[in-house]
């Protein structure tokens, strides 16, 4: 990789982006340098040709770092780097602790109280299946994380959709039970016994609302600190493929290449 | 008229359409798609110059690509590409509007042959 570090730190400088938006660039064009580097040094290119035709293709022109900068710039850019600095160095396995976990335990004794009182309906089963891959997946994540793994960003559109469908389900089950309970009203005056059912329903109806939003918001703040928790690996892996660069790679050096100061974002 | 021709950003859509048509099939790491429509148009299309990445992005921004990291337990992520199926609808359109661009230049490039042959026996 030492090879690419003056022409990765130079796009590294140039492209004015948030930290996580820059390093995933990096990282893609790291790896599709040394690819391409590969390839054509399989095919009898010599080091130095290939290394050059590797940045000709990948890097081309100052163009594509400006056509890049241009289609990545976000207005929320100061807000997504505190709150993704803030969140490293292992708040986010905090934020996991004191913010996730009692939301889906609190979510698994709603449903668990619902269950025991009441007769469930199909889409509370459905709701609680949904609860219980969520949970599932959000507890392999932190255990990854815990032995020092990786964030695995292909669960993260499963957990975007699981977190959508746990509240839509609650007020699906809320919407269907309060049509069901506005019915029997309707018929006429209910006696005693009736009340008491009708009382115990929108109870069970309101109780799967309630599990869907904690499931939802448990499920969506897990995505957060999952993604930037993998923002954040791929900011480290960029400084760590930057640094101790070649002595080449000095200011107004032979280059015109300025290293990237330590604590700046990269 | 179902299509006009709109000469405007003629290579981007070239471009465009011919990433799109890599990773129709299988989910592809920038320079593969690089090294592929090179290699499928015998270097024709040479996909360099800063064009690839902007391309890649805007359309993945766009829901037309999907971008995947390749979720190493060990090293580096890699990003892959695939396409989406708003990209599949999105591709069939395209394909179709370049079909009838090919359709509506081929009365031109016939009667620029024919008339070359006329010239020449003319000539002759």
């Amino acid at each position: 990789m030492d090879r690419f570090k003056p022409a990765l730190r130079k796009v590294a400088r140039e492209l004015d982006l948030p930290r996580n938006v820059r390093a995933a660039i990096l990282v893609e064009m790291a790896a599709d340098l040394e690819a391409l580097f590969g390839h054509h040094r399989r095919r009898g290119a010599s080091e130095e040709e290939a290394a050059r035709r590797a940045e000709q293709t990948v890097l081309g022109s100052s163009d594509v770092i400006r056509r890049l900068g241009r289609l990545h710039q976000a207005t929320w850019r100061g807000w997504s780097e505190s709150v993704g600095a803030r969140l490293s160095g292992g708040a986010d396995l905090v934020l996991m602790a004191v913010g996730v976990a009692p939301m889906l335990l609190l979510a698994g004794f709603v449903a668990a109280r619902v269950l025991v009182a009441h007769p469930a309906t199909p889409v509370l089963w459905v709701l609680i299946a949904v609860g219980l891959i969520l949970v599932g997946l959000v507890l392999t994540a932190v255990a990854s994380l815990l032995r020092g793994g990786r964030a695995q960003s292909r669960w993260f559109p499963m957990l975007l959709v699981l977190s959508a469908l746990a509240p839509a389900l609650g007020v699906l089950a809320l919407a269907l039970g309060g049509h069901a309970t506005m019915s029997a009203l309707a018929i006429g005056t209910p006696d005693a016994a009736t009340q008491v059912s009708l009382a115990a329903r929108v109870a069970r109806d309101g109780a799967a609302l309630l599990v869907g939003l904690l499931l939802g918001i448990a499920g969506a703040l897990s995505w957060f600190v999952l993604q930037n928790r993998f923002s954040v690996q791929l900011v480290r892996d960029v400084d760590a493929m930057l640094e101790d660069g070649p002595a080449r790679d000095t200011v107004g050096g032979a280059n015109g290449i300025v290293p990237l100061v330590r604590g700046r974002s990269a | 008229m179902e299509h006009s021709f709109d000469s405007q950003g003629l290579g981007r859509r070239v471009n465009e359409l011919l990433i799109l048509c890599e990773v129709r099939r299988a989910p592809l790491h920038g320079y593969q798609i690089a090294l592929e429509i090179e290699r499928k148009s015998s270097g024709y299309f040479p996909v360099n110059h800063g064009t690839l990445y902007p391309i890649l992005h805007r359309l993945e921004k766009e829901g037309l690509i999907a971008g995947y990291w390749s979720d190493p337990e060990e090293g580096r992520a890699r990003k892959q590409y695939a396409l989406t199926e708003a990209g599949r609808t999105y591709l069939s359109e395209i394909i179709g509007g370049w079909r009838s661009l090919q359709a509506s230049l081929e009365p031109f490039l016939t009667a620029d042959e024919a008339a070359d042959g006329q010239v020449q026996t003319g000539a002759a």
